[in-house]
């Protein structure tokens, strides 16, 4: 058996040549089909990251895709504001544990800046529950204190107790500035793969003040852009929804976010699965093109084969030899491509998160990862099969004397 | 008057080879390549094999070394029915009894010279086993084989099986068949690619070779040369004594 197996490879290394270039295609492919899986998962498990422990987002009639988009990803602009009064009415329901109100549309220096309250910090974990963590600092307390996501920190250069000035509407242009009342920086979060890191918070408060000047603090007839809700239990959102999506004064829309973003990225599954099925086609003209070299070496092979009868080797050793080169061959490129993939992405991860704040947090080899694995083997087991099953017939047929 | 008057002092039983009224046809092939032909060999016995291109000299070997199986009549080698085995079974007993050398190209090029000569132990556990029960490590008794032949690994070095002239490369070729002592050695035309000296010098090693460890040698060749190296020459003919 360790004789057979040290045979075949002995024999792949004297072509190495043609093995070599063969393990590059397989390697390569591989790594296709292995990247391609990580960048699907990765943007699914970074996408029900961001939504965190959010069971409800509320805001004025829209749809909930509009809805989940900007209060989660920050794309696109809630046109009607919800009245801060439906806060206090949502607030006392019994299944709501805690309704935290936001206000969007501000930027600083492209940064989104959400307006929130404290409570935000002690229940939007990425960890479901937990309380969100910090780097450095803590949650914001007053309406001159801002918290910076990680990213948006380091874009911004600012460190804890930095001062930094607001800026009124999506994009560069700024307002009348309003140096005479800047926010002071008092805590930075800790990354987290998901667009908070992007975000600046402060006060609603803060915000209020930075619009209308310093003039009037926060009224009770303010309006916000969404409120995000953790339910409990968590199965009151369904009931809960619909109940809000029928009320009328004013007209609500409630999201449940786990279910838009499933939706969105349904629509985005299809192209996944393109993607999927394309990288798994390559691993299958690779290993077409193994199967023309193991065909095209057979003919040379036949007097090897020859000498492997005359030692008592029969059909089911010269067909396990011939396997097991495939296998062997295929065996490397999916160690080389598993390799490639997560050592790639461990080398890369400190340039992707700061050129794109994606932090990738890579876990090494998945499940789903092994059955690929484990389906492409299958597959050079299967395409092994006929040149291992053709030439150990020969050599049956050949006797001693290969006649060639 | 038929084969089996070759040897009529020897028994049957004796026989290491014994084939009666065997007869074989490839697939497809319109006649039989070979028909009612009768073979005795017995052990120890050195016998050259002679007959015209294409007559089925290198098919019977084949059907000796249990690879073919005969279309009708019977074959037994060392006492086991060959008619009665598996092909499996068949494998199983070349590969622990039986050496075979090539005219040509015996060696695998991919493998060092002693992997090469190693080969045989590492298929058959048998024949490891019978290696084992020397006392003598593999290497050495494969040493003391090339010895035997004329040649020495530690002459030859760390060289490539590629590099070795096709004399020596038979030479090697004879000492993997003995190593682990098979009772028969199947030679087809060994001396074909050599020139009259190396010729020789070949023929001269196996027969030692062969003789100090008590093999039956069946050899097939053109050359009448060989003839004196051998205790007896056949030929086809006669030993397919049912055909004209
Ligand atoms: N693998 C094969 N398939 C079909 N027919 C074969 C095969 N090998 C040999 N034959 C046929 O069997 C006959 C005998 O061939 P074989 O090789 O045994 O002859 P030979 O006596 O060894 O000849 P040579 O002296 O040239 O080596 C030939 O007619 C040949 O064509
Ligand atoms: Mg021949």
């Amino acid at each position: 058996m360790s004789a057979l197996l040290r045979l075949a490879a002995a024999s792949l290394l004297a072509r190495r040549r043609t093995t070599g270039l063969m393990l590059l295609a397989l390697t390569l492919s591989c790594a296709l089909l292995f990247g391609v899986e990580k960048l699907r998962s990765e943007v699914r498990a970074s996408a029900y990251a961001s939504v965190g422990a959010v069971d409800l987002i509320v805001g004025a009639r829209t749809a909930p895709e509009t809805l989940l988009l900007a209060t989660v990803f920050h794309y696109g602009a809630l046109s009607t504001p919800l009245p801060r009064a439906v806060e206090t009415r949502l607030a006392s329901h019994p299944a709501v544990r805690f309704a935290l109100p936001l206000s969007l549309g501000d930027s600083v220096a492209g940064l989104p800046v959400v307006g929130t309250v404290p409570a935000y910090f002690a229940h939007l974990g990425i960890t479901p529950e937990g309380p969100l963590a910090f780097q450095a600092g803590g949650p914001f307390a007053g309406d001159e204190e801002v918290v910076l996501g990680a990213e948006a920190a380091r874009r911004l250069g600012k460190e804890l107790g930095d001062a930094l000035t607001l800026s009124h509407g999506l994009g560069a242009e700024s307002f009348l500035e309003h140096e005479d009342h800047p926010l002071r920086v008092v805590g930075l979060l800790a990354p987290t793969g998901t667009p908070l890191d992007q975000r600046v918070l402060v006060s609603l408060e803060a915000l209020h003040a930075a619009h209308e000047g310093a003039a009037s603090g926060a009224s009770e007839n303010e309006n916000i852009s969404a409120l995000l809700l953790g339910l409990a239990p968590r199965a009151a959102a369904l009931g809960l929804a619909a109940q809000l999506n029928r009320s009328g004064d004013p007209p609500l829309t409630a999201a449940l976010p786990a279910l838009t973003l499933a939706g969105l990225l349904r629509w985005l599954g299809a192209g996944e699965a393109v993607l999927q099925v394309l990288s798994a086609f390559v691993v299958v003209v690779a290993l077409a093109g193994m199967l023309a070299m193991m065909l095209a070496s057979l003919e040379q092979r036949r007097r090897e084969m020859a000498v492997l009868r005359a030692l008592g080797a029969g059909f089911p050793t010269l067909l396990f030899l011939l396997l097991t080169e495939a296998l062997m061959l295929t065996g490397a490129a999916i160690s080389l491509g598993l390799g490639l993939v997560h050592g790639g992405l461990a080398l890369a991860a400190p340039a992707l998160q700061s050129a794109t704040g994606l932090a990738l947090q890579d876990p090494g080899p998945t499940a789903r990862e092994g059955l690929l694995a484990l389906g492409a083997l299958a597959l050079a087991t299967l395409s092994g099969l006929l040149p291992a099953w053709l030439a150990a017939r020969r050599a049956l047929m050949d006797g001693l004397s290969p006649q060639s | 008057m038929g084969a089996g008057s070759q040897h009529p002092s020897e028994g049957p039983a004796r026989a290491l080879v014994c084939c009666e009224a065997l007869s074989f046809c490839w697939p497809g092939a319109s006649a039989p390549t070979l028909s009612h032909l009768s073979l005795r060999l017995q052990a120890g016995e050195a016998v050259l094999l002679r007959g015209e291109s294409g007559q089925g000299k290198s098919t019977l070997l084949s059907l000796l070394a249990g690879i073919l199986s005969p279309s009708s009549g019977s074959l037994t080698v060392g006492g086991k029915d060959f008619h009665a085995l598996s092909q499996r079974q068949r494998d199983r007993v070349r590969g622990a009894d039986i050496g075979v050398i090539f005219q040509q190209f015996n060696l695998l090029p991919f493998l060092s010279i002693l992997d090469n000569l190693l080969l045989p132990i590492g298929f058959s556990a048998e024949r490891r086993a019978r290696l084992a029960a020397t006392g003598t490590p593999p290497e050495v008794a494969a040493e003391e084989l090339l010895c035997t032949l004329g040649l020495s690994l530690k002459a030859l070095g760390n060289r490539s099986v590629g590099a070795l002239s096709v004399g020596q490369q038979q030479r090697v070729a004879a000492a993997r068949a003995l190593l682990g002592s098979p009772s028969l050695i199947l030679a087809d035309e060994p001396t074909s690619a050599l020139d009259p000296k190396n010729r020789d010098a070949f023929l001269r090693a196996l027969k030692g070779a062969q003789t100090a460890r008590g093999a039956a040698l069946l050899c097939v060749s053109h050359d009448p040369a060989l003839e004196p190296y051998f205790d007896r020459t056949v030929t086809l003919d006669r030993l397919q004594g049912g055909r004209p």
